[in-house]
């Protein structure tokens, strides 16, 4: 049984939905990242769990129970607030105990687990102390301890990261991540930021304009991105739009644009006179000087900027109608001149062809 | 280098302080020269006027009286002050504002006109005690006005307004990040305002206590009105010495201790907050950090 489910939630205010119809299941010790860019109906999403925002349809169910309608006290769950919200007139130890002391745990078991949870954060012997007195990443780490101190059944975390810096936030992701996985914390975090999604998460919710995308591992978000609003927002994509003017077998002749026609080995059969929209990912792309290819196929284009990134370089190229591609090259290849004339080449299981209306 | 000459623009307040100190400093010289007969006054510098203060009871007993009145008029308005407070600061900025806006007219009316609302308000005829009767909870109408009911009445709606807008400034700068931080994790609504809010608004509440008693401390129309005369404070004594009895010297005694007394009061605490606040101006600095980012 999933520990937390979304069966059609909505949240509606007048015309404009900020979350629509949201369905989903979280099971127990799952991860799950809610992702998006702003104003695409995370926050809402996190906010109607946590219980601060009400939905206008639809059900929420933890361990089979309707939740709904029930005030955030008493849903159990523990929660990670962007800028921590801390409380600044207690210690430490009593922010920490906060949870406990308001489910009338005793004393003894209170100073127990408090003392456990110092421990769990390196803390040890700074209960006195007060937030201020403590760095970015140890406020971080009170505020982690606060909410999973009474033990509740879910962890939400509202872009709890993003207030750290990078080369901090990156150690966070991967301890937080360890931390979860071997406590099998079912958590739920939201956030802005793909490679934080990818390494905090079993499950990825892509979301946009207020609905859900697409739900899955980071690798098959990456390597099977269902439409073009995955495709781009999830890693680099060259995105292209084509009406299919001739289809025989697997290779079809598409019109790019007006100037621009290709035949393309496509990894799916298409009939012929659609309308088409594939990406292919930049790393996917072969670049070759267009002096030492022969034959007519691939795509021409002029290479126009590099971009060198240390271990990997981007290349612009231009094509014949004015279309730029990216192409990510690994610093193993030949380094070719700005200006020169190439030819792309790809292979037909590069092509991953999209759902063209994004279901915003 | 940059030039001083923000500096002159202190004129207007050192203008005023003079205004203030030194009519203080003939109300001190008086007080030195004892009363004889008929207003007139001793050529010789005593202490007469102090001894008198000390040594009658009627002084001490109007001491105790406006510090009562004031205390007790201080902490109903904090405690009327403080939920409205918070209620306002968690509003919508529609409601919020004209909520600001009907206080600060209402303490722009003359203190008279209210003061006479509140007489008549309070009559024997008036629409209280006429109500509570008509309730059947009392049978002859109830002693409100020319007692210390009416006085601290009269106190509590003097100092209403401006405790509200000194509490609603602090309680506005408190995120409600912390609040909803406070329910998610399991405290109900009574245990966030009394645990996280009251705490975090505790300067607020000291601020907002202090200016609500020196006004009371100092106020004179409403013991004079709603009193009728026989509330004795130190205020509406020393306009009776003064008018009534032509006791200059006492009259001054009088004002001369009221202001150090007040004085005291305000060091006193002044000095406990600020030792206060310096040991928690970390913690606060913190605390504003945390503001600016959610904002």
């Amino acid at each position: 049984m999933s520990t937390l489910e979304l069966d059609a939630v909505s949240k509606r205010y007048d015309d404009f939905y900020a979350a629509k119809r949201l369905s989903l299941e979280v099971g127990f010790g799952e991860s799950v990242v809610f992702l998006g860019p702003s104003g695409c109906g995370k926050t809402t999403a996190l906010r109607m769990i946590a219980g601060f925002v009400t939905p206008t349809e639809g059900r929420i169910l933890l361990d089979g129970r309707d939740i709904t309608g029930l005030s955030p006290r008493l849903r159990n769950m523990g929660m990670v607030f962007q800028n921590y919200a801390l409380f600044p007139s207690m210690t430490i130890a009593e922010n920490i105990a906060f949870g406990l002391r308001q489910r009338r745990e005793s004393n003894q078991a209170i100073r127990q687990r408090v003392g456990q949870l110092l421990e769990l954060i390196k803390l040890e012997g700074r209960g006195d102390s007060f937030c201020n007195e403590l760095s970015g990443g140890q406020q971080q780490r009170v505020a982690l301890a606060r909410a999973l101190a009474f033990k509740p059944q879910i962890l939400l975390m509202d872009e709890s990261l993003s207030a750290l810096d990078l080369k901090l936030r990156e150690e966070m992701q991967i301890e937080l991540r360890r931390l979860q996985r071997e406590m099998s914390i079912t958590m739920i975090f939201v956030t802005h930021d793909q490679l934080e999604a990818m390494t905090l998460a079993d499950r990825i919710v892509v979301m946009n304009g207020g609905e859900i995308q697409q739900v899955g591992a980071p690798p098959d978000l990456y390597g099977r991105p269902e439409n073009e609003f995955v495709a781009s927002f999830i890693g680099k994509n060259n995105l292209f739009w084509a009406d299919v003017i001739e289809a025989r077998g697997k290779t079809s002749t598409l019109r790019l644009s007006e100037q621009l026609t290709v035949k393309l080995e496509l990894p799916l059969p298409v009939a012929s006179g659609s309308r088409l929209a594939f990406g292919i990912r930049p790393e996917r792309i072969r670049m070759t000087v267009a002096s030492q290819v022969s034959g007519n196929d691939g795509l021409v284009g002029t290479l126009t900027d590099q971009q060198f990134l240390g271990n990997i370089t981007h290349h612009f190229v231009l094509l014949g109608d004015g279309k730029t591609v990216l192409v990510e090259t690994s610093g193993k290849e030949e380094r070719v001149a700005t200006g020169s004339s190439v030819v792309l080449h790809f292979d037909s299981d590069a092509i991953r062809i999209l759902d063209q209306r994004s279901r915003a | 280098m940059r030039n001083k000459w923000e500096h002159y623009l202190w004129l207007p307040l050192i203008f005023s302080l003079l205004l203030l100190v030194v009519p203080q400093f003939s109300f001190v010289k008086s007080s030195f020269y004892a009363d004889l007969e008929f207003g007139a006054v001793s050529e010789i510098v005593s202490l007469d006027s102090y001894r008198v203060l000390f040594s009658e009871e009627i002084y001490r007993n109007a001491f105790f009286r406006t510090l009562y009145l004031s205390a007790g008029a201080t902490c109903i308005s904090l405690i009327l002050a403080l939920p409205t407070a918070y209620s306002m600061s968690r509003s919508g900025r529609l409601v919020a504002s004209v909520g600001l806006n009907a206080i600060i007219a209402i303490s722009l009316v003359s203190i008279s006109v209210k003061l006479l609302g509140l007489n008549v308000m309070l009559a024997g005829s008036g629409v209280i005690n006429q109500s509570l009767i008509a309730l059947g909870l009392i049978d002859t109408p109830i002693q409100l006005l020319n007692n210390r009911i009416g006085v601290l009445v009269g106190l509590v709606q003097y100092t209403l307004p401006i405790t509200i807008l000194m509490l609603y400034s602090v309680m506005s700068t408190i995120p409600a990040q912390i609040e909803e931080a406070a329910h998610i994790h399991g405290a109900t609504r009574s245990a966030t305002f009394f645990r996280l809010i009251v705490p975090l608004a505790s300067g607020g509440l000291l601020n907002g206590g202090l200016i609500a008693f020196n006004m009371c401390m100092g106020a004179f129309t409403s013991p004079l009105i709603l009193g009728g005369g026989r509330v004795l404070t130190i205020p509406v004594l020393i306009q009776q010495k003064m008018i009534a009895e032509a006791k200059y010297s006492v009259a001054a005694a009088l004002s001369v201790s009221l202001v150090l007394f007040v004085f005291a009061v305000n060091l006193f605490l002044g000095l406990a907050i600020s030792r206060r606040q310096k040991l928690s101006r970390r913690r606060r600095a913190w605390h504003a950090r945390l503001q600016g980012e959610v904002t």
